[in-house]
């Protein structure tokens, strides 16, 4: 419970504007550098998402699926962190096992189902599209380079800023989902780049 | 010494996601299609291409720092959903400074970032223009839906926790890209 004092100083902090915007300014400016920078990365493809319809209607769901995949295991992490559930050590512990093991199954099973779901969705509009193996091999190749690295990057991060005292919850939530964003427009370029390759 | 101890099983995390996360997909595609609905515009200045990621990356972060602090109020019991509630307000207010602040700094970034690299930009006003504008509807989306979620959610007995946040930076995903095309379509 909190005391009256840290009470009432916790209550000026909630109706407190400039605290709001000093907590926010730092963590939302590196949103804004590592956005951008997946957006340069889409700019250069330009020609590639030109020519092979159906790859620009894949980028919002897979940008989103990887903030929300990472997303909810590194609040999973933090609050296993602060409940003793998870020792930060990498010495396979049974419950960390299984929340990597989740994590990385939802990313391959959404990555199937975006693929298929985008693909009929997209003719159903009478729209071009690749062919589903094709978009499939796209989503399935992003989801190999950038989750297992993501996985990792969460774990070492909340790991190491646990041990430092800092509370998880406030520095995870966008640090996923800058680095997320990052990762999968970088993936997203190396799966087109394999699969223009091979077809 | 805990009492309750807790294990996770993948299969159970697994089970309770996938749902969730089809959901967030359907809306994801959705939000590609309004893309693909756009890419002329796209394919003619390549440098648009700079604002998407970060526009609804942008509303889904406003989104998650409004709804954990409103969430947190809630569960302290400290806000309650009216218009003259100074916690609610000030948290609105707060949420609408940054937003706009960051939004007027994307367009800026936005223009040197395309300089930089070579890609075809509108221009720094226009860019400035597009983003600062469709940041302003985008965030008031963001204050309606959060407010909204959280405070329905509740009401019913469900913890915001679990269900504002996904809410938010699904819609956001939808409306980000949509708003941005129709402020484009206007600006230039």
């Amino acid at each position: 419970m909190l005391d009256k004092e840290q009470g009432a100083k916790y209550l000026k902090d909630y109706v407190s504007v400039r605290f709001i915007i000093k907590q926010s300014s730092l963590p939302l400016l590196v949103c804004i550098i590592s956005g951008l920078f997946a957006g340069v990365v889409l700019a250069s493809m330009e020609d590639a998402l030109s020519t092979l319809p159906g790859l620009l209607v894949l980028i919002p769901p897979l940008l989103g699926m990887r903030g929300s995949i990472a997303g909810a295991f590194g609040s999973r992490l933090g609050s296993a962190l602060h409940q003793g559930i998870i020792k930060p050590d990498l010495r396979g512990d049974e419950n960390l096992v299984h929340s990597v093991i989740a994590s990385l199954g939802e990313g391959a099973t959404m990555a199937v189902v975006i693929a298929f779901l985008a693909y009929a969705m997209t003719l159903a509009l009478g729209r071009e599209c690749i062919g589903i193996v094709s978009l499939a091999a796209v989503s399935l190749t992003v989801w190999a380079l950038s989750a297992f690295i993501l996985i990792g990057l969460v774990i070492i991060f909340a790991f190491t800023i646990f041990k430092h005292g800092i509370d998880p919850d406030n520095v995870m939530g966008p640090m996923v989902t800058s680095a997320g964003d990052v990762l999968t427009v970088l993936a997203f370029f190396i799966a087109v780049r394999i699969i223009t390759g091979v077809v | 010494m805990a009492l309750l101890v807790k294990r996770y099983n993948a299969i159970i995390i697994m089970k309770t996601a996938l749902p969730l996360l089809t959901f967030c997909a359907v809306l994801g595609i959705l939000s590609g299609l309004a893309l693909d609905t756009f890419k002329n515009i796209l394919f003619t200045f390549p440098g648009l291409f700079v604002l998407i990621p970060v526009t609804i990356g942008m509303g889904g972060n406003l989104g998650a720092i409004l709804s954990s602090r409103i969430t947190s109020a809630l569960h302290l019991g400290v806000i309650s959903l009216t218009p003259t509630d100074p916690v609610l307000r000030s948290n609105v207010l707060g949420v609408s400074i940054v937003g706009v602040l960051s939004f007027f700094a994307i367009g800026i970034l936005g223009h040197l970032f395309c300089v930089l690299m070579g890609f075809e930009s509108v221009g720094l006003i226009k860019m400035v223009l597009i983003s600062s504008i469709s940041g302003v509807l985008l965030i008031l989306i963001v204050i309606i839906t959060t407010v909204l979620a959280a405070f329905l959610s509740y009401k019913k007995g469900i913890d915001p926790d679990d269900t504002t946040i996904p809410i938010v930076t699904s819609v956001c995903d939808v409306f980000g890209i949509l708003i941005l095309f129709v402020v484009i379509m206007a600006v230039l």
